[in-house]
């Protein structure tokens, strides 16, 4: 199975699980979900001459033990903290880690590659933008808004871009942000209202809610949870109720604010 | 003419979200038919006398189809069309009730809209699941048929 040239680079099994885990990690947070993550690094030890490879990766952790002939036992493990979700990496990543079980590159050129593919940089934010007012007033249409409705939703979808934006340079805690972005976003879209701009904030909100994500992250938990992926499930449904506790205390504050202000 | 309008902001919604998620190229526009499709399909079912989950998960299911399809032939994963394609199906509006209504004090409400959100999350969850079973069966199929192609 395993070609000659895999065999001499099998002198260095703690690098190929480094990278089989550096593939894993970039696929995890792109979006990849976490059987696939499991597949590809099991597939990619194998490749660089493992024996057996037990996989477990949850969607904050992955964890490998890959065993070399000659008996040399490796375990590392990976935390991934971030998310950004890249179907294009992931495309690559994907493809980088067929090639390199089909056509069995040496583990210098696949790091390479990797590299490579490391370069190219995620979505830039105009693109970010541009898909934020599309959706956003796509989503304020479909759930039944009106003309007005459709010229808050890109206002509204510019703020929480905005917000976003800060506060992931800022780097500080997820919940806090996802309460401030909530409370502008609902703020900017009930004073729209309130100035006969629009006409429902209900409306607007939901559009614009769409894209802070928590109904995807709810799908994607029942998903893992039904396939038997329970500990990921689990941790992406709370992940999933706390972002949408996030959003309603925004929401709340901004409706108490703006009820002291406007009253 | 609702339906005329959902129909084409499911278009435009996925077509931003293929955006948002990284896609590139045609995968956009093909995203953004296949939603239509899809929510297409579960206002079909519902026509027909379907109840809403049903719709949602018989459309889930093609959805799924069709981003498996399209991965085949674009040679992607096919995680890369899903969440765009079955985006419109995202219980996203009821989620946002639920939370509204928890906030209003009103249980009532808030349970309804949150059992929904659950509950559509679940249809569409097992449509997915469903689909990816078919494929595997597809696979195993294919694969006794030619034993030794490799």
């Amino acid at each position: 199975m395993v070609s000659e040239k895999l065999n001499q680079d099998a002198a260095a099994p703690t690098d190929a699980v480094h990278l089989a885990l550096d593939i894993g990690e970039q696929i995890l947070i792109s979006g990849g979900e976490v059987g696939r993550v499991e597949d590809t690094v099991s597939r990619l030890c194998t490749a660089f001459g493992a024996m057996r490879t037990d996989v477990f990766a949850i969607t904050s952790l992955i964890f490998v033990t890959a065993i070399w002939e000659g008996g040399a036992v490796i375990t590392q493990s990976r935390r991934i903290k971030t998310s950004e979700k890249c179907m294009q990496r992931l495309e690559l990543l994907n493809a980088l880690s067929r090639k390199i079980c089909n056509e069995q590159l040496s583990l210098s050129e696949a790091r390479v590659a990797f590299a490579e593919i490391m370069k190219k940089k995620t979505s830039s934010s105009y693109k970010i933008l541009l898909g934020s007012l599309l959706a956003a007033t796509a989503f304020t249409a479909f759930f039944g808004g009106d003309l007005w409705d459709c010229l808050v939703a890109p206002i509204v979808a510019v703020v929480i871009f905005l917000c976003q934006r800060l506060t992931r340079r800022i780097g500080g805690n997820r919940f806090l942000s996802q309460v401030l972005c909530s409370f502008l976003a609902s703020t900017v879209a009930t004073l729209a209202v309130t100035y006969h701009l629009g006409s429902s904030v209900d409306h607007v909100m939901i559009g614009c809610i769409m894209l802070l994500i928590p109904g995807i992250s709810f799908t994607h938990a029942v998903e893992n949870l039904i396939i038997g992926d329970t500990v990921s499930g689990l941790i992406s449904l709370s992940e999933a109720t706390v972002v949408a506790l996030a959003l309603a205390g925004g929401f709340a504050l901004s409706q108490g604010f703006l009820g002291g202000v406007l009253l | 003419m609702t339906e005329v309008i959902q129909i084409l902001a499911s278009f435009v919604g996925a077509v931003g979200f293929a955006i948002l998620f990284g896609q590139h190229g045609r995968q956009i526009p093909l995203a953004g038919v296949g939603s239509a499709l899809v929510w297409f399909f579960c206002l079909a079912v519902q026509w027909c006398g379907g109840e809403l989950h049903l719709g949602v998960f018989v459309a889930a299911l093609l959805g799924s189809f069709y981003s498996e399809l399209l991965a085949e032939l674009l040679k992607v994963p096919k995680t890369v069309f899903l969440f765009s394609v079955l985006i419109s199906l995202i219980p996203g509006s009821d989620l946002y009730l639920a939370m509204r209504y928890a906030i209003e004090g009103n249980v009532e409400l808030f349970l309804t809209h949150g059992i929904r959100t659950l509950t559509i999350a679940f249809a569409i969850a097992l449509g997915i699941i469903v689909m990816v079973v078919l494929t595997q069966i597809r696979r195993l199929i294919g694969q006794k048929s030619r034993p030794k192609s490799k």
